[in-house]
């Protein structure tokens, strides 16, 4: 109750008092930027919020973009964590001790919390939902950035032999010769292996199982490299240890900022989302609501894809303030995103243990 | 220490609580006996009881284990990779161990130093190093390809071998300095003196110094055997699609499927069958041998 007075107060004060405010906060800040950049130290009058992501390039991005501002424009004390996962999150709610107000999470994490009732449902009076894509809207969760998981491949390893260019390309290994890998899980491959098998887009949930295993028996021996981690992808396709990967198209993209020779195929991607959530039962659930409103707003998302990172926006305004050039190299452009289907939380939330199981007992044998 | 004792003044156990010998030496003990139960007791006891009620006493975590073929699959199929790779690291760690021993003591100190050096490097970084050198186009396949040795590049990366390596690596030094510190008690004239009653080198390697070293080997294996169970990043980083280890099913159950029960039943199997093999050793080497005491 108090958090909330003090957001009132905040919003009731005078154009002089936020210019002050906001002067003291920013040369703050920038004392505090310079000593680490994990801790916003402001005039805090606003509250402290603590906010968990996936780190790297990514919280990188969403520090410079949505952190730090909206810590100088409300003075808000934000305190930043990495690593989250759901385990975590249901370790807190049950102790009923939070470490984070708002964090970052995948789908299947999301998925997953749903279940269980372990992230607060969206307060729709302070998070203004107009212009997010409706993909990205779940009772208990907002997206926050498109990400695409998708055919890449090395352009230079490939040298003058031609490119697949979707799945089915890459499971013909005659036609489409080279070394190749896929992740090591189950969903996304056998959504793949579906669309190799002729499945359109708009049929691939519920997954036919006994077919796409069937598939993913034929590309079996073919895949040299099964990978487990981002970093992987990136290191198999650079080295050309892989010529052809399932990749994020984040990481190609940053890989190929630095003139590594790499393509995305958009072909067949699988959409894919992260969200902002607030573990169940956060005293501080109010101000996190506030931080997530703000985050998500076309302006913010707009300056965070444009500026710092290769996703895409969920607000679908925020392409009002990303070039052209940049907007043809996010998931969520509009020709990018035809040619993509959506990752389909819902089905994965209750079929993702029976279908791991399922999976590490065929990649064994 | 027991001479000392005969002859010191056994103090009355009249003498208040805090003047017995017995109880001081309990006081020091205390924070180690704290720190264990913290640690490891408590810890250990509500993985048990995690895997057992749910909210009532319950086994079927343990039989859904038995009923699944995939988990005693991997199980197997971690302790095929951990003696494996025990047996790969006491191969290249005793030959170390035994010339380390018979060297000048300032080569012996570099290559002790060496060898502990490679503890501090981190392991994503040892296994990112094997990847380079491993790799289709790393530097062994290079250098073959280079000198027309061979036409297609080998395949010694994402398969048993790439395990193999990289997990050798990183524990040779934990089986090098168990061996080594046993050899140093050994008294080498017993080799010269088995020499002089006629024995050849390789009788003497055979009959004298590799039984008298076998503690440090026993140690050494047990010490490694029982890490290699719970590894997990080298296998996926250097592996192929068969290198599954159960710590990496643990890992699933606990983070994406928060199914805490089932992967506290896991642990509790794998914590059994590292027991198992605890007692094995015991029943065949003697524990006693690890702390560098001699079975009775």
């Amino acid at each position: 109750m108090k958090k909330k007075k003090e957001i009132q107060n905040q919003k009731g004060m005078t154009r002089r008092e936020f210019i002050v405010k906001t002067g003291t906060a920013t040369g703050a800040a920038l004392v505090t930027a310079s000593v680490g950049p994990f801790v916003h130290t402001t005039m805090a009058k606003g509250g402290t919020l603590k906010v968990c992501s996936y780190g790297g390039s990514y919280q990188e991005s969403q520090r410079k973009a949505l952190i730090q501002p909206f810590a100088d424009k409300f003075g808000v004390k934000i305190i930043e964590a990495s690593g989250p996962d759901i385990a975590k999150v249901k370790a807190q709610v049950d102790a009923k001790s939070f470490e984070w107000d708002v964090v970052d999470l995948e789908t299947r994490h999301i998925a997953r919390g749903e279940l269980e009732n372990l992230l607060e449902p969206i307060d729709t009076n302070v998070v203004n939902l107009e212009g997010i894509d409706k993909k990205a809207i779940r009772k208990a969760a907002v997206g926050n950035i498109f990400w695409t998981t998708s055919l890449a491949y090395n352009k230079k390893a490939l040298g003058d032999k031609k490119a697949c260019a979707s799945w089915a390309d890459f499971w013909d290994v005659k036609n489409f010769p080279g070394p190749r890998a896929l992740q090591d899980q189950a969903p996304f491959n056998l959504e793949f292996a579906l669309l190799a098998d002729g499945v359109p887009m708009d049929k691939i949930y519920p997954i036919d199982v006994e077919r796409a295993f069937k598939k993913m028996d034929a590309i079996k021996e073919h895949i040299t490299v099964w990978w487990k981690n981002g970093a992987q992808q990136i290191q198999l396709l650079t080295s050309a240890e892989a010529h052809y990967a399932s990749a994020w198209n984040g990481r190609v993209n940053v890989a190929q900022k630095k003139n590594v020779p790499l393509e995305i195929v958009w072909e067949g991607g699988c959409l894919d989302l992260d969200w902002w959530a607030v573990p169940k039962g956060n005293p501080n659930r109010d101000l996190a609501m506030k931080f997530i409103n703000f985050a998500i707003s076309a302006e913010r998302q707009g300056e965070q894809m444009q500026k710092f990172i290769a996703y895409g926006p969920t607000n679908l305004k925020a392409f009002n303030y990303i070039t052209p050039e940049r907007a043809k190299e996010l998931p969520s452009f509009p020709d990018n995103l035809k040619k993509q289907f959506a990752h389909d939380a819902d089905y994965w939330g209750p079929n993702l243990a029976p279908l791991t199981e399922k999976w590490k007992t065929w990649i064994i044998s | 220490m027991e001479a000392a004792e005969n002859i010191m003044p056994v103090e009355s156990a009249s003498g208040s609580l805090w003047h017995r010998p017995a109880f001081k030496q309990f006081i020091l003990v205390v924070p180690a006996l704290l720190a264990l139960f913290l640690l490891f007791v408590y810890p250990i006891s509500s993985i048990l009881i995690k895997s057992l009620f749910s909210p009532e006493f319950t086994l079927k975590h343990y039989l859904y284990f038995l009923k699944t073929p995939l988990y005693s699959r991997v199980l197997w199929i971690t302790f095929q990779i951990s003696v494996l790779s025990t047996l790969s690291a006491l191969v290249v760690g005793y030959p170390i161990a035994y010339v380390l021993r018979r060297a000048r003591p300032g080569v012996r100190n570099f290559f002790l130093l060496a060898i502990t050096l490679s503890f501090m490097i981190s392991l994503l970084v040892r296994n990112y190093s094997w990847i380079i050198v491993l790799q289709r186009s790393g530097v062994v396949n290079s250098v073959l390809t280079y000198l027309g040795l061979i036409d297609s590049p080998f395949k010694l990366l994402h398969n048993k071998l790439g395990v193999m390596v990289g997990m050798t690596h990183i524990f040779v030094p934990y089986i090098v300095f168990p061996i080594y510190s046993v050899m140093m008690g050994i008294d080498l004239n017993l080799e010269k003196a088995a020499q002089n009653l006629g024995a050849s080198r390789w009788q003497t390697f055979w009959r004298i110094s590799f039984p008298l070293s076998l503690p440090g080997i026993g140690a050494g294996a047990l010490l490694v055997f029982i890490m290699a169970l719970g590894f997990f990043i080298t296998p996926a980083l250097l592996g192929g699609r068969k290198e599954q280890m159960i710590s990496n099913l643990i890992q699933i159950q606990v983070v994406d499927l928060l199914n805490w029960p089932f992967a506290s039943a896991l642990s509790v199997i794998l914590l059994l069958a590292t027991l198992v093999v605890f007692a094995i050793y015991n029943r065949y080497l003697g524990v006693e041998r690890l702390w560098g005491g001699v079975k009775t």
